[in-house]
């Protein structure tokens, strides 16, 4: 009866000028602008074309838009900034601090990579909250790259700041006794499986949250749609919602980036301990136990 | 054909409750998480925003879960 009603309240919304429509067997989404550019011309091949490649070109226009910011802000440099370059000094700075509040004073190098992820991510997630506009973060095929991307580049920063053996040392649970050694197998599949589902559980996180709360937010505008013939104006009652998606927009993009640092931090960590080899034996131990248990 | 529709209809039956059922101890685990911060930021006011930051982490990876589950569910409900 639920799917019923709400199927209706899909379709009512069809016929109305924005809200929900309902996708051949899918969930309702709200209507962006392509999609509404293919309803009023159903038979042009151009508009066609668009609407399959939808979420390419909503992530390069957040890119354009990002770089495009970026200029404004860049474009009179000067030591005493004004206006736009102010917000966006103020932005990085806060995006450097974070960094290096959990890699450590050497985390600036990692400030650009962390910092673009979070900003494309936060503006994609926000494009759902505007009107017309859609949210290419809601789609599987936007948010496995990002994951794949932060995969690759811990990775190869793990193979180049440790080293290839200094990296598979780390890969068998850095052992340095016997015991540690005689474990090595079993821990290089675990960390195996552990490094690879963790691109995984990114893309599916941030892209579960997104579309979740599309799809929450298109079924309570299809309703507020759905009863207007009991009051006769559409009454916009996914307003709640639109806060719930801010909320969310920056959450998850907060998160993705937090979980790309955290796994930076993880392979840097073994840094120090080359680093401090030299030290007393005693705080050497110590600190190979406290990183233990971090991993 | 009759199979198809009590396979229809097991599936409109336990889609929603398997996800009541992940939304219940998803937020059993948030509460116990957040109440601890809750708890250790009262204790420590000063360093509110660390454990807030690990806060969100966790809820993050506790809130991971019943994602996956929601994500199924949407998947499924295609078949419905």
């Amino acid at each position: 009866m639920l799917f019923e009603s709400v199927a209706w309240a899909a379709e009512t919304a069809e016929h109305g000028t924005e809200a929900a429509h309902h996708a051949e067997g899918g969930a309702p989404h709200i209507l962006n602008i392509i999609a509404f550019l293919q309803k009023l011309f159903p038979d042009s091949h151009f508009v066609h074309f668009l609407h399959q490649h939808e979420n390419i070109l909503f992530t390069v226009f957040c890119a354009i838009l990002i770089s495009f910011f970026c200029w404004l802000g860049a474009r009179h440099r000067q030591m005493i900034p004004r206006g736009l370059q102010n917000c966006i000094e103020m932005l990085f700075e806060g995006l450097d601090k974070f960094v290096c509040g959990i890699i450590g004073p050497k985390g600036t190098k990692y400030t650009p990579f962390v910092g673009s992820v979070f900003l494309y991510i936060l503006i994609n997630n926000l494009m759902g909250v505007v009107p017309l506009m859609h949210s290419a973060t809601s789609a599987f095929t936007t948010t496995l790259p990002i994951a794949l991307a932060v995969f690759f580049y811990v990775q190869l920063t793990g193979i180049r700041e440790l080293g290839l053996g200094g990296y598979l040392h780390h890969l068998v649970g850095s052992p340095n006794d016997l015991i540690g050694w005689m474990l090595a197998p079993l821990l290089l599949i675990l960390h195996v499986i552990g490094e690879l589902a963790r691109p995984l559980s990114l893309a599916l996180r941030l892209f579960g949250n997104i579309s979740g709360e599309h799809v929450l937010m298109a079924i309570f505008m299809g309703m507020g749609v759905a009863i207007t013939g009991v009051i006769k104006v559409p009454a916009p009652i996914h307003f709640p919602f639109l806060f719930l998606g801010l909320l969310t927009s920056f959450i998850q993009a907060f998160v993705f980036s937090l979980l790309t640092t955290i796994y930076l931090a993880l392979l840097l960590s073994h840094e120090h301990e080359h680093d401090e080899a030299h030290g007393n034996d005693q705080h050497k131990t110590e600190q190979s136990l406290g990183i233990t248990e971090i991993n | 054909m009759e199979n198809a529709m009590a396979f229809q209809s097991m599936l409109s039956i336990f889609l929603p409750l398997s996800l009541a059922i992940v939304g219940m101890f998803a937020a059993l685990a948030l509460g116990k998480a957040v109440s601890a911060a809750m708890d250790a930021t009262a204790r420590q006011p000063e360093a509110a925003g660390k454990i807030l930051v690990n806060m969100i982490a966790g809820c993050a990876l506790i809130e991971a879960l019943a994602i996956y589950a929601l994500v199924f569910a949407i998947m499924t409900s295609a078949k419905i």
